[in-house]
């Protein structure tokens, strides 16, 4: 699941995979900035069927480990 | 702010205009590649919105409100107490354009007329201005003109705000009736976070010069001087998602209004992930929370009375108490309530 969290943040992105890592931080990738940002969610919220908190949203904008994280939780929440 | 109660007031009626000028969000914009455009709209919702050529101002948009209300209304013009004006976008930095709309609308020179220089919390400012006047001056009918045209700050190259913030006008009357109805406002502000959202240059604590007329590329990626306005869409978006958030739940626990008893929420018409997000969180079903942001973008402080003016008269008007809710620039925010029974809405006028 962490690779397919991967692919799919790095292919709605638009960048290769291999730019994204835990520690990868907007400020890293030219293209994650705010507005990607939430577009990146929204893109997550609809591949997954998951619902995220505005205050999640704004902690996943901290790096792609966090992001990780947060769509984690949320997948095994529904569990 | 303590929550203030104004006990005998109502909003009589609201009216909107907009530009003839539209600007669609996937055709226009070619700086930005066509599959972002898409995303960009699939986000936001914003389709399109109206845009004002040069030379039309936002006192242009709500006069012609203006104009509609009080035809529409039937109400006197000598009748008009005080005319408050709120816009980021005046015409003149001297004098106040609320002098120039007293004169412009026919309005007695008795007419108390003044600015209130506020963004997207505006039209809750305004109202609560409007109802302070009735209550507090002994006033009987105040004219609230809410309206901007913030396309004329962006640069047309930044993303960040060039696919949202629009241009549009509004009139709302707003009487002391002696009625049973009330109008509750509270109002907030952070001052420290103003950086956040703003034009850096072109007042007077940084007029403008060659230099910050220069276009680069800035930190955030996105073209634009310091002319122009700058928004850090994270920071706003966390400032709306959570103080704007705990108001409203806050204002809502003291006032005892639920989701259920709550009839219409009148949220400002900031993005539509943003505000389905609030919504959400407060547990508002979409049946409840109108949008215009879809046509109309987010129009600053015309956003609220533009989206009721809309709602009434596509719809009627709702039945029970409404709240409303704006937030932006400053960083200022406000929630009211009041109810819009029998309120008076005459069609959006498009202005050429």
């Amino acid at each position: 699941m962490q690779e397919k969290i991967r692919e799919l943040f790095a292919t709605l992105l638009q960048v290769g995979p291999q730019q994204v890592h835990d520690r990868t931080q907007p400020v890293d990738l030219e293209r994650w900035d705010s507005m990607q940002h939430l577009i990146l969610v929204s893109g997550f919220e609809e591949e997954f069927g998951v619902e995220v908190d505005p205050e999640e949203a704004v902690d996943m904008y901290r790096d792609f480990g966090t992001f990780k994280s947060v769509i984690l939780q949320k997948l095994e929440c529904r569990k | 702010m303590p929550k203030s109660v104004f006990d005998g007031v109502r909003i009589r009626g609201v009216a909107g205009a907009v530009p003839q000028g539209r600007v669609d969000n996937l055709r226009d914009h070619e700086f930005c590649p066509v599959e972002d455009r898409k995303k960009i709209v699939d986000l936001t919702r914003v389709a399109g919105y109206r845009k004002s050529p040069p030379g039309m101002c936002a006192s242009d948009l709500c006069a012609a409100a203006a104009d509609a209300l009080l035809t529409g209304l039937g109400t006197a013009r000598d009748s008009i107490d005080a005319l408050v004006f709120v816009s980021m976008t005046p015409d003149y930095r001297v004098p106040s354009t609320a002098c120039i709309l007293q004169d412009r609308l026919n309005l007695r020179t008795s007419t108390a007329a003044f600015d209130v220089n506020m963004g997207c919390s505006g039209f809750v400012v305004g109202l609560y201005n409007a109802c302070a006047l009735l209550k507090g001056g002994g006033l009987k009918r105040v004219l609230l003109l809410a309206g901007d045209t913030q396309t004329k700050l962006c640069h047309d190259e930044d993303k960040n705000v060039v696919f949202i913030l629009a241009d549009g006008g509004t009139a709302t009357l707003v009487e002391a009736d002696g009625g049973d109805s009330d109008i509750t406002v509270e109002l907030m502000t952070d001052g420290s976070r103003f950086q956040n959202l703003y034009v850096p240059a072109g007042g007077f604590r940084r007029p403008s010069t060659d230099q910050t007329r220069e276009v680069r590329q800035q930190a955030d990626g996105a073209m634009r001087s310091d002319d122009n306005l700058y928004m850090n869409g994270m920071e706003i978006f966390k400032f709306s998602a959570t103080d704007v958030v705990k108001s409203i739940a806050g204002f809502m626990e003291t006032e005892r209004l639920t989701p259920e008893n709550v009839s219409r929420l009148f949220l400002h018409q900031a993005n539509w992930f943003m505000n389905d997000k609030i919504a959400k969180k407060l547990k508002f079903s979409a049946d409840k929370v109108p949008y215009t942001i879809g046509f109309y973008g987010n129009t600053g402080s015309a956003s609220i009375p533009l989206t009721i003016a809309h709602h009434v008269s596509e719809c009627g008007a709702p039945t029970g108490r409404c709240l409303m809710s704006g937030f932006g620039v400053g960083l200022s925010w406000g929630v009211a309530s009041a109810p819009l029974d029998g309120v008076y809405a005459p069609a959006i006028v498009e202005l050429s």
